[in-house]
């Protein structure tokens, strides 16, 4: 009886796009009321408003077809989803995790103002800064995150593959990095 | 032919070479996509040549699309969405000691399909158009309408979330310069949205990030790599099935011009039916038939040729890599359309250079490189997908050299992980944020320039293409949405009892 209770995905989802398709047909409107141009035919609020009553239908079938399916649903599967559910919960947090760390990385990219350091092997010459150093501070947190535990390993890949971004693409590329 | 050959030297040739080789790995290895790989490399090649450019995309592409069989017949992974169906009897085959026979026919095949599509796309590039001169703007406008209502139906198992994800794509699209008058919408103030959502962000995040989040949501799947037999395998033998191959070509072809169909599902018909049209097969389908990988490999690398045909004549894409390689030409200031072939040959025919040598290393590398190569797909995730992350972060950032494309192309791998989890197909999104400008321009001229005429619908569809592509829009949206088709059916149903 459990899975009575709940909104089938697809009735939320069809809400949501419904507020979504809304906001944009209000957002034609006032846009076009706020417009000098009161010319429909030649109004960059025309497609906008097309859409958006395309977009509210579509959200309309949604809500029906999950009304539908949520009708059709079996008592016995309460259990079977409260499983699966637990499972997903365990995924999502990990999910989390990395675009926590993705955030912190784009963050460094952001406000952090390293200088740039040129090194230099005899003729050979290559410049470092935010970008390699968060790039390997990065690369070793989503490894220890994703399980890695061997030294060697930890040490080698995340130092290597930023060299290997750096000269790749600065150097040789000359492909800009943040 | 004489200026195909033109454009081929030997720069040419290590430029597809070097994309054929990336796109082996790239296409083998469960995580990493052609359309992942094509989305970085156009930030990448940004700065390049267009034939460069050009070149080393088709080598990906074209192989990359093939390579999806490796793991697939190896480790039970299809590296590519298009080779789904060659794990179904491939697979098999490797669990009996037949896998160097299965990678063998796979790259035969697979070569033979790639070339059929791309000689399908060399004779029919030109009269196609021929007709596309004829079409008018609102012609424009519905043959992109048809494009994404076929989308949806043949991407997703439910049609209205196809759709859904089509109107998202359209309304992603908007943002930015109107491109008529130049008026903004939908940037509600941040500067970096006037010039709208760059295509390469979005792609590198829709295929690149979301791939990555949606292997970290499933990382507790198991691989099991089979060891590989060197076994004597017949040319002759092989060659026998070449009427199939030819048929399933064919398929393949017509499915990849569509636009969004793409390799899955011309694999999942034509591995029907080969089912359909073999009788008696020497091993069952699904226990190791090499029918089965025949009609798959030969279909999804055919398709290649046929995804090209509306993307270079029309400016409509295929499926997801060649909306990516579409944004390639807007990059270089190309533009893909029927002027296309007669004001841009040396690109058209780089294209058709760069695919036939791809061919030819796909037969090479197919033969001699991917029997070896099942230690590298086993690359463990736990080290490929921070590595995959910071490609993703150097790809959005490249094309434009602003941080504000990485911030979103994290929004749009969040984005497509969502959606692939609720069910949403990601390739209708892609192919609306790339046809929504030009649906957008071609409806308003079409009502423009209908406005002074005295018959304003006749103006609108009094042309046979607009008559016949309003009907096959209209059929295809009414038979494919639930709530129109039951509607139709109680009506006929109710008539039939009267």
């Amino acid at each position: 009886m459990k899975n009575k209770g709940r909104i089938n995905h697809s009735v939320q989802e069809g809400i949501f796009f419904l507020l979504v398709g809304a906001a944009l047909l209000g957002y034609a409107v006032t846009s076009y009321g706020k417009a000098f141009n009161k010319d429909w035919n030649q109004s960059p609020y025309l497609f906008p408003l097309m859409v958006a009553a395309a977009f509210m239908f579509l959200a309309v079938c949604l809500i029906r077809e999950g009304a539908a399916e949520w009708k059709k649903t079996a008592e016995g599967e309460g259990k079977a989803l409260d499983r699966a559910d637990a499972h997903e919960a365990r995924n999502w947090r990990g999910v989390g995790v990395v675009l926590i760390l993705c955030a912190l990385y784009y963050g460094a990219l952001s406000f952090v103002k390293l200088p740039y350091v040129t090194v230099g092997i005899f003729a050979f010459f290559f410049t470092f800064s935010t970008f390699e150093v968060a790039t390997w501070i990065f690369l070793i947190a989503m490894m220890v995150y994703m399980g890695v535990r061997k030294p060697m390993i930890l040490a080698l890949v995340p130092l290597g593959f930023t060299l290997f971004l750096s000269i790749a693409f600065r150097t040789m590329l000359n492909v800009l990095l943040p | 032919m004489a200026d195909m050959i033109s454009v081929v030297d030997i720069h040419f040739i290590i430029m597809v070479f070097l994309g054929s080789l990336a796109g082996l790995f790239v296409g083998a290895i469960p995580g990493l996509s052609v359309s992942m790989a094509t989305a970085l490399l156009v930030s990448i090649t940004y700065t390049w040549d267009t034939v460069d450019a050009l070149a080393m995309i088709m080598g990906v592409y074209v192989v990359g699309v093939f390579s999806g069989a490796v793991s697939a017949i190896l480790i039970n992974i299809p590296g590519a969405p298009s080779s789904v169906v060659t794990t179904l009897d491939g697979y098999p085959m490797s669990k009996k000691g037949q896998s160097y026979k299965a990678l063998y026919t796979a790259t035969i095949y697979s070569f033979a399909g790639s070339f059929f599509g791309l000689g399908a796309l060399w004779i029919l590039a030109g009269p196609v158009s021929k007709i596309a001169i004829k079409f008018t703007a609102m012609d424009y406008f519905l043959l992109a309408l048809f494009g994404l209502a076929t989308v949806g139906s043949v991407s997703s198992g439910n049609y209205t979330k196809g759709l859904i994800s089509v109107g998202a794509g359209l309304i992603l699209s908007m943002i930015g310069l109107d491109p008529l008058v130049g008026t903004k919408r939908l940037t509600f103030g941040i500067q970096n949205l006037t010039s709208g959502i760059n295509t390469v962000p979005a792609l590198v995040g829709l295929f690149g990030f979301a791939e990555v989040l949606s292997v970290i949501f499933n990382i507790n799947q198991e691989q099991n790599v089979l060891t590989m037999e060197k076994t004597r395998v017949s040319l002759r033998e092989t060659l026998r099935h070449w009427k199939l191959s030819l048929y399933t070509s064919t398929l393949g072809l017509l499915i990849g011009a569509l636009p969004g169909a793409g390799g899955p599902v011309a694999a999942f018909i034509a591995y029907n039916e080969a089912k359909r049209l073999t009788k008696k097969p020497e091993v069952p389908f699904g226990e190791g038939a090499v029918e089965g990988i025949v009609a798959s490999e030969s279909s999804n690398n055919a398709c290649i040729g046929g995804a090209l045909i509306p993307m270079l004549t029309l400016a409509v894409p295929g499926d997801a890599v060649t909306a990516i390689i579409l944004s390639v030409f807007y990059v270089h200031g190309l533009k893909p359309g029927p002027l296309f072939i007669t004001e841009n040959p040396s690109a058209f025919h780089s294209i058709l250079a760069g695919g036939f040598v791809a061919c030819f290393a796909l037969l090479i590398l197919g033969l001699l490189v991917a029997p070896r190569i099942s230690r590298v797909i086993t690359i463990p995730k736990n080290i490929l997908i921070p590595i995959v992350t910071s490609l993703c972060v150097v790809g959005a950032f490249a094309c434009n050299n602003r941080l504000f494309d990485v911030g979103l192309m994290f929004a749009f791998g969040t984005l497509g992980f969502v959606m692939r989890r609720r069910g949403y197909p990601v390739a209708p999104l892609v192919l609306a944020l790339v046809l929504g400008k030009v649906m957008d321009s071609n409806f308003r001229r079409a009502v423009s320039l209908a406005s002074s005429a005295d018959n304003k619908l006749a103006a609108m569809f009094g042309h046979w293409i607009t008559v016949l592509l309003l009907i096959c829009t209209v059929f295809v949206l009414v038979n494919n949405i639930p709530v129109t088709r039951t509607a139709i059916d109680k009506m006929l149903r109710k008539k039939k009892e009267v």
